[in-house]
Parts: C-alpha cells; sequence; structure tokens
C-alpha cells in the first residue's frame, strides 16, 4: 500500500492537505479511483457492509418454525417485528485488488455537502496519482453522486496536457447524471413514508428513514432535476477522447421486507400440559411489505422497473456513454456479483492496454 | 388455514397426544399432587355440556349442528390459574386417538394495575358414532 500525499487550495484560500492510500497491484494493469456517493465513506466502495449497509437478505428463504417454550397464558398474535437480516457481501476494492489491480480509495471532503471542494480534491488527487504512477493508466470507478464528481472534474480539466491518454475508463454506477426526481418531490416523499410509517413505524423508518432524510439535505437537492448545477455541468458537455464511459443504472427497488415472527395459531390452543400452551413461533410476511415497492409512484426512482430508489435508470446514463441496465437497487451496485463480473468483463476486454 | 396463518389441525391432534401427561396416573400413584389442587375422577365428578361456559355450549352446539353424526362425551377437565392447575377431572383413562378427539378450551382474563390473573379451562372428551334413530330399517 502506497501513500500518496496531496494539498489544493479551497475557495476560501485554507489549504488542506491528505494522502490516498493506493492498494498494491499489477503495474501493467490501470489504476483504478473508486469514488463513493453523497453522505458515502471510504467503506462504501471497500467493504459496504460497514458503511452504507442496507445489504439485506431480501431473497432469504425464511427460517423454520421456532419453539419459545411452554407458557402458561396463549400465545396470540405478533411476537416480534424485524427486517431481514444483512448478508456477507465484498466492495469493489477487495474485488478489484483481487483481480490485480491497484485502486486508490478515500473519504471525499464534504461528504454529504456540495461538490465544489471534492471535484478540487479530487483534481489534486488525480494529478499527485499522475506523479507517483507515471505510466498508469487511470480508471474512474464511481457510484452515484461519483459519477458526477468525475463529470465535473473532467469537465474543469477537459484540456490539461497531462491527463492527456491517461484516463482510459469512467464507469459510473447508479450516477444521477441527468439528476433525481425525488430531489423534486422531497415533501411528497417525505407524506408517502410518514404514511407507509402508520403500519409499524420503528420499522418504516428503520428501513428507509435515510431516505426521508436525505432527498432533503443540499447535496442531494445539488443533484435535482433541473438544478443549476447540473445545468451548468451538461452545457456543452463531451467525452474526454480516448476514454470509455460506461454507465450502469438500476430498476429494482426492492429493498428489504418487513417480517415478524407470529405465533402459530397452536400457540393459542391450551394442551393437557402443565403449564399448557406451548408457544411456537413462525415468520410471515407483513402488509406493506417489501417497503419502497409500497410508495405511491412519485417518481420513477421509486417504481419498480424503472429506479433504484434514488435514481432512475433513464437518468443514470449519458449522451457518450455505453449503457447498461441491471435489476439492482442503489446500494447493491457497491457489492453485486453479477455488475462486478461485467466491469471486469469489461476491464479485461481492452486487453491491449494492459497486456 | 385460519386467517393468515396455516393451521394443521390433524398435526396438532397428534401434538396434544405426544404431549399429553396423565395428571391423574401422575399424583395418585407414585406422587402427591400439588396443594390446593382438587383432584377427582369423572365417575366422582361427572363433567356434562351444562359445566361449560356459555361460549363453549354454544361452539359445542355449532358442531354437533355440523356434524350430527357425532356423539361428545366429556372424560376430561383441566382449570388452570396462572398456569397452576387448580382443577383436575381425571382418571387412569389416556386420550382417544386423534381423529376421536375433541378438546375446547376458553380462557379468560383479569388485569388492573394490582392484579393480573389468567383462568384456562380445557375440556377434552371423547367422540364417536352416534346412532341415529331410525336409520337402521332393515
Amino acid at each position: 500500500v502506497a501513500d500518496v500525499k496531496y494539498s489544493f487550495t479551497d475557495p476560501d484560500g485554507q489549504v488542506i492537505s491528505g494522502s490516498v492510500h493506493v492498494t498494491e497491484g499489477d503495474a501493467s494493469k490501470p489504476l483504478i479511483i473508486l469514488l463513493h456517493g453523497d453522505g458515502g465513506d471510504i467503506n462504501d466502495m471497500s467493504d459496504p457492509a460497514t458503511h452504507p449497509q442496507n445489504n439485506y437478505d431480501y431473497a432469504a428463504p425464511f427460517p423454520a418454525d421456532k419453539e419459545i417454550g411452554w407458557k402458561w397464558y396463549p400465545g396470540i398474535g405478533p411476537w416480534s417485528f424485524l427486517l431481514d437480516v444483512m448478508k456477507p457481501v465484498t466492495g469493489w476494492q477487495p474485488v478489484l485488488t483481487g483481480h490485480g489491480f491497484r485502486c486508490a480509495n478515500y473519504t471525499q471532503i464534504d461528504n454529504s455537502g456540495l461538490l465544489a471542494r471534492p471535484v478540487l480534491e479530487l483534481t489534486a488527487i488525480v494529478q499527485a496519482l499522475l506523479k507517483a504512477f507515471p505510466t498508469a493508466s487511470l480508471v474512474f470507478l464511481a457510484h452515484s453522486r461519483g459519477g458526477l464528481l468525475v463529470r465535473k472534474f473532467i469537465k474543469d480539466n477537459q484540456n490539461d496536457p497531462t491527463l492527456a491518454g491517461r484516463i482510459s475508463f469512467i464507469i459510473t454506477l447508479h450516477s444521477p447524471h441527468q439528476g433525481s426526481d425525488l430531489a423534486n418531490v422531497a415533501n411528497a416523499l417525505d407524506a408517502a413514508i410518514t404514511a407507509l410509517a402508520t403500519v409499524n413505524a420503528t420499522m418504516v423508518m428503520a428501513a428507509f428513514g435515510w431516505l426521508a432524510s436525505i432527498v432533503h439535505s443540499p447535496s442531494f437537492q445539488e443533484l435535482a432535476v433541473g438544478s443549476p448545477f447540473l445545468t451548468t455541468l451538461s452545457a456543452g458537455e463531451t467525452a474526454m477522447p480516448g476514454v470509455a464511459y460506461h454507465s450502469f443504472g438500476g430498476i429494482s427497488v426492492r429493498l428489504t421486507r418487513l417480517l415478524s415472527w407470529f405465533y402459530t395459531l397452536g400457540s393459542a390452543f391450551p394442551q393437557w400440559h402443565l403449564p399448557p400452551y406451548d408457544h411456537w413461533i413462525t415468520m410471515v410476511e407483513l402488509p406493506g411489505s417489501p417497503v419502497l415497492n409500497s410508495l405511491p409512484p412519485l417518481a420513477p426512482e421509486i417504481i419498480q422497473g424503472q429506479g433504484d430508489m434514488l435514481v432512475a435508470d433513464g437518468r443514470a446514463h449519458l449522451p457518450f456513454s455505453i449503457q447498461h441496465t441491471n435489476s439492482l437497487n442503489h446500494a447493491e451496485a457497491l457489492w453485486d456479483p453479477s455488475l462486478q463480473a461485467q466491469v471486469l468483463s469489461l476491464l479485461g476486454q481492452s486487453g491491449g492496454i494492459w497486456g | 388455514m385460519i386467517g393468515n396463518l396455516a393451521f394443521d389441525a390433524h398435526a396438532f391432534m397428534e401434538t396434544f397426544r405426544r404431549n399429553y401427561v396423565n395428571l391423574h396416573n401422575l399424583w395418585t400413584k407414585g406422587g402427591q399432587p400439588p396443594a390446593g389442587i382438587r383432584l377427582s375422577t369423572p365417575a366422582e365428578t361427572p363433567i356434562t355440556e351444562g359445566d361449560l361456559p356459555v361460549p363453549l355450549g354454544r361452539l359445542l352446539e355449532d358442531y354437533r349442528r355440523t356434524h350430527p353424526d357425532r356423539a361428545v362425551t366429556f372424560i376430561k377437565y383441566l382449570q388452570t390459574v396462572d398456569g397452576a392447575p387448580t382443577i383436575v377431572v381425571e382418571d387412569e383413562r389416556g386420550l382417544p386417538g386423534e381423529d376421536e378427539l375433541l378438546t375446547m378450551s376458553q380462557t379468560v382474563t383479569i388485569n388492573t394495575s394490582e392484579v393480573a390473573r389468567v383462568t384456562t379451562d380445557l375440556f377434552v372428551a371423547q367422540l364417536s358414532t352416534r346412532t341415529v334413530e331410525g336409520e337402521h330399517r332393515g
């Protein structure tokens, strides 16, 4: 692992210094810069089970009925409420390093703020990496808002001669290139979530209270459809020559089921036994589950088959990108093995570049 | 299926029989009944339909209406209060087979800031085929 130091001056004149870790790998392969999304951190691209989590195992089969034991009162109704369990997942950094790629991964400055300083930071990091690895080809792999970060970086540095021929791929994962309509309907989304929370407030808010809060944040509002930032970014934007752009979008809003352990009916019947009630519980899926599928169709972002919970597939692409669509939600883009295989295949197809 | 929950009535009757403990034998042939319990046999304390709480009597009427060929003979009665047995009417007989077994129960509760009580009455009956008058004309 190499630590590459960088520094930049922010718009207020403050000099900010830092270092970014670059994992070891095959020098003949490109160096991949990993960019997380809005509100993310370094774990998003390395250990998504730590952050952002949301790695619910929503397809897991229900466990067998469980015996609680003999009681002296009847067992009736719900015993507990729960969401799906989390499943083990492997993030992009370990997958890529496992295939011999060097990775630069870091937590962006203002990771929940506006993009101005993260763009300056990325510019400084790229310049530092170009010097530290003078023969390395660079690949950007960006999740969500990270895709807009790299676009802004490219646009601001389109004519930088040090970048010429050094970037081979820009791959964006579920990035709101054309904005997210959720930012435009944030209030209506709040109301819909509040209505759904009447089913079970604790459960519903645990499942996607994060969604209600994120859509109101300034950083997400910056990504609203038609926002000044996006309008300015797309004006006159062209692909950087020699760079292959690939954009991946998602069309699944399935996040987690709302589950309950329920007393079996037999738990309500006394038996000739002391104590008389043998309590057993069985798992059931509650009305309103799975959560996001139950919201009204306020925007394509939260409609099954159109969006990934935060970004609509129709807004996740660029006019000059090769477009890919998978049935994944927004978080699954951080660990899904089939998506990882697609990206690895893309990188492997360019064997002429790095052997 | 009852409500949204699957229920296998036959399997439950098998479970009921498997978990059954003959309290009469337990307390008359090897040990002592717990203090305060009223232990007797059906011969000493016959269990009749008149002993059923009113809601259970209505359930039994419904059952008889839909199963006119079945005779119901009560053979066991257990009352528990907060899980402790208070009345047991039982003799040395075991349970009928699962297809000849009927159980009825009622759990009532009282709860205040000072008092909480759960009382369960459990009746066990033998089902048999009832001969309807006029059925045998040969």
